[in-house]
């Protein structure tokens, strides 16, 4: 299956399918780790999004899951302006760094809710594939005159 | 055990919300396109007017098998004319419309990767 785009150097188009992965394996996680009451992997799930950010796709997991394992095996997706996604990845991963900081000072009630809300938007938008996160930045860049192609390109 | 149940619910109501928005995410299609907004003078039988953008491969894919075929066709880059996407609520690329150069109005509606028969359908109804 080919592509046109590389997955790690093409940085301002992903494949669409990609941060649903992401999005898919974040939201399971985190419901998983409120289920077994395992703050730590809510910390995890907080260092993946950070690393992920700032070291490239190449750091993420669920992004080499998808372009390692899966595209290869059903074809590069509809292509979107990666953007958005990023700036989704950005409000996740600052909502579950702060439920991490919120369990290390024993506020658990408001780290569980923080990782809750979280999981419950990421499961969202991958069942759905209305990423409320883009949403958003979609509205904030508009807000501000920015010349927007609306997503999926 | 709550926290289970919690879970359950949770999991629960947002497969109940996907299923309902996807339900009114249908292909969503202006009913009548504006033939002086694209430069397109009136006339009679249908034409097809693309909405694209310049990295979208199923738009490429459209508009290498339009341009082949006998059908009228006017492609809108929606990154040149982002005012014509905003007016007639291009959610996605490609937005493939089977257009009356009568009077506008959208006869068919199009979207993804084109698939066998599509082109057929077109050419039907612009002959």
């Amino acid at each position: 299956m080919g592509r046109s785009v590389h997955p790690y150097d093409d940085t301002a188009v992903i494949d669409s399918r990609a941060p649903r992965t992401n999005q898919a394996v974040i939201g399971s996680l985190a419901l998983l780790g409120f289920v077994v009451d395992a703050q730590w992997l809510i910390a995890l799930l907080a260092l993946q999004f950070i690393l992920g950010l700032t070291l490239g796709r190449r750091w993420c997991l669920p992004c080499l899951l998808y372009f390692e394992l899966i595209q290869p095996r059903i074809g590069e997706g509809r292509l979107e302006d990666s953007r958005p996604p990023r700036f989704a990845n950005q409000v996740g991963a600052a909502f579950l760094s702060v439920a991490t900081i919120a369990f290390i000072a024993g506020a658990d009630t408001f780290g569980w809710v923080l990782a809750l809300i979280v999981s419950t938007l990421a499961l969202f938008s991958a069942m759905s594939g209305i990423c409320l996160g883009c949403e958003m930045y979609v509205a904030i860049a508009r807000a501000r005159g920015m010349r927007f192609e609306r997503y999926p390109v | 055990m709550d926290r289970l149940l919690i879970a359950i619910v949770l999991l629960a109501a947002i497969s109940l919300a996907s299923a309902l928005v996807r339900r009114r995410e249908a292909p969503a299609a202006p009913a009548r396109i504006d033939l002086g907004d694209l430069g397109l003078a009136h006339s009679t039988g249908v034409g097809v007017v693309g909405f694209s953008t310049s990295y979208c491969i199923p738009c490429q894919q459209w508009e290498q098998a339009l341009v082949r075929s006998p059908v009228p066709f006017m492609k809108v880059d929606v990154g040149e004319r982002p005012e014509l996407a905003r007016r007639y609520e291009v959610k996605s690329t490609p937005l493939i419309l089977a257009v009356s150069l009568a009077d506008g109005t959208v006869v068919d509606a199009f979207t993804g990767d084109p698939e066998p028969g599509q082109l057929e359908r077109i050419e039907q109804l612009a002959a």
